[in-house]
């Protein structure tokens, strides 16, 4: 056995300085991962997009008018089938939509079945979530209790999220993210049953354009990962129809209202005709089919 | 007594730890350190913290719901100075939204939103008078919050 403390701190030292350094030492700086330094090079920074969460964007969507269906969520009887690392991460993505989407609406009664299919595919995805007991048992003690819910949801969700930063794992995060986000698109759509009596649901379901535009960036960052390629075609065909969708135009301004107060006005306003909502659907329809998919 | 294996087992895991330690993690900076809003504003996932160094600027860009309002705050380590915080709206003109040293550079504001858009949000530290000192890194975040707004609140709502 190595007794002698010099030996043992320069292994330490190799060992812990073995990890790839980069040239710059501010390259791993900033939002964008590299140090501004001039206006050449400011033109050809990456870019890092951020995007709200699958549950913000139904919450966004969410009016009196729609009516909760069961039969629009991924039943967790097939988790088993998911055996393979791209389905188990955007099935993932996928239930986290799911179980997001019944809290919303106050269904609960299978809110603990679906936690449970989370908590299992974010084990088999080596997702290590220190507070998962604990979580756990907060599920258990306010099922019925919508907001402890949502909040717990998002608790969760911030773990894997945060998880995966640390790890280095923003791939798999693009990946559960376009799980997330197709499922909760494909909710949204198929929820409106009468497009003329949902026409305010339909200009928020328009208004994903950009949050989708987002994710599409974000998952570009890693173009290399052959999950994410996938991820990256499903979403730009999805965007394909959302860049044909009419945009109308006011003047953008903003105006000072009080104290660390201000409202921003004005700006694009993206509409979608009937036709337009029935491809889009039909396309997210076969997708999300695509994702799901099991051997039965 | 101590035995003079354990007595060097101690010193290789403090080595170890001394070594982790150089590395900063700022990931969840923004939520241990930026200003709250109240308890009816909701987090938003789009919330981010980074390592900044004095001098730099950086640049992320959100989504932000028409019809919902904003709680943006920031924080850094007080080596990172005033910290400017400046909105863009995301099109060709890169139009100007806000700017917080416009009011003395604020740490936190609210605002209201119209309509669904993408922003720019870029942070800009302050420059260090000593050139080593700017090499130091330290951790920033931006905390983003939001709520949906009364549609009675709508300033784009005039007259009758």
């Amino acid at each position: 056995m190595i007794s002698n403390p010099f030996i043992l701190s320069l292994i330490a030292f190799l060992i812990l300085g073995c990890k790839p350094e980069s040239k710059d030492k501010h390259q791993n700086a900033g939002f964008q991962r590299i140090v501004q330094e001039s206006p050449q090079q400011q033109e050809e920074l990456p870019v890092y997009y951020r995007f709200p969460s699958a549950r913000e964007m139904l919450k966004y969507i969410k009016s009196d008018a729609l009516i909760y269906r069961t039969d629009l969520i991924n039943s967790t009887q097939y988790l088993d089938q998911y055996t393979d690392s791209r389905s188990q991460t955007s099935n993932l993505g996928v239930y986290l939509a799911d179980f997001s989407y019944m809290i919303l609406f106050g269904r609960t009664r299978q809110a603990r079945d679906y936690f449970n299919a989370i908590v299992e595919l974010t084990s088999d995805l080596r997702i290590s979530i220190p507070e998962e007991d604990e979580i756990t048992q907060r599920i258990s003690d306010n099922l019925h209790d919508i907001d402890s819910l949502i909040k717990i949801s998002d608790d969760y969700q911030s773990y894997i999220i945060d998880y995966l930063i640390k790890t280095d794992r923003e791939k798999t995060l693009a990946l559960i993210s376009t799980g997330s986000y197709i499922e909760g698109l494909y909710i949204a759509l198929n929820m409106v049953t009468d497009y003329k009596k949902n026409m305010e649901t339909l200009e928020r379901i328009a208004d994903q354009k950009y949050a989708f535009n987002h994710l599409v960036r974000f998952a570009k960052s890693f173009p290399e990962d052959v999950h994410t390629k996938y991820a990256i075609r499903h979403l730009q065909e999805i965007n394909e129809h959302f860049n044909q969708l009419t945009i109308s135009g006011e003047a953008i301004k903003s105006e000072r209202t009080g104290s660390n107060r201000m409202v921003f006005k004005g700006g694009e306003q993206v509409t979608m005709n009937k036709e337009q909502f029935e491809m889009l659907r039909e396309t997210v329809t076969k997708i999300r089919r695509d994702i799901v998919k099991h051997n039965h | 007594m101590m035995s003079p294996q354990l007595k060097y087992t101690l010193i290789f895991i403090l080595v170890l730890l001394a070594r982790i330690s150089f590395g900063q993690d700022c990931t969840n900076y923004h939520i241990d350190n930026c200003r709250w809003a109240d308890r009816t504003f909701l987090y938003s996932r789009q919330s981010k913290s980074a390592v900044f160094t004095p001098g730099m600027r950086s640049e992320f860009r959100i989504i932000v719901y028409g019809g919902e309002e904003y709680y943006m705050s920031v924080d850094g380590h007080r080596k990172l100075g005033d910290i400017r915080l400046r909105v863009f709206e995301d099109n060709k003109k890169k139009t100007l939204l806000y700017d917080n040293a416009e009011y003395d550079y604020e740490e936190y504001f609210f605002f209201r939103n119209t309509k669904t858009r993408d922003l720019i949000v870029e942070v800009t530290t302050e420059e260090a008078d000593d050139p080593e000192e700017a090499k130091e890194e330290y951790c920033l975040g931006v905390l983003i919050e939001f709520k949906e707004t009364q549609p009675e609140s709508s300033d784009d709502k005039v007259g009758f």
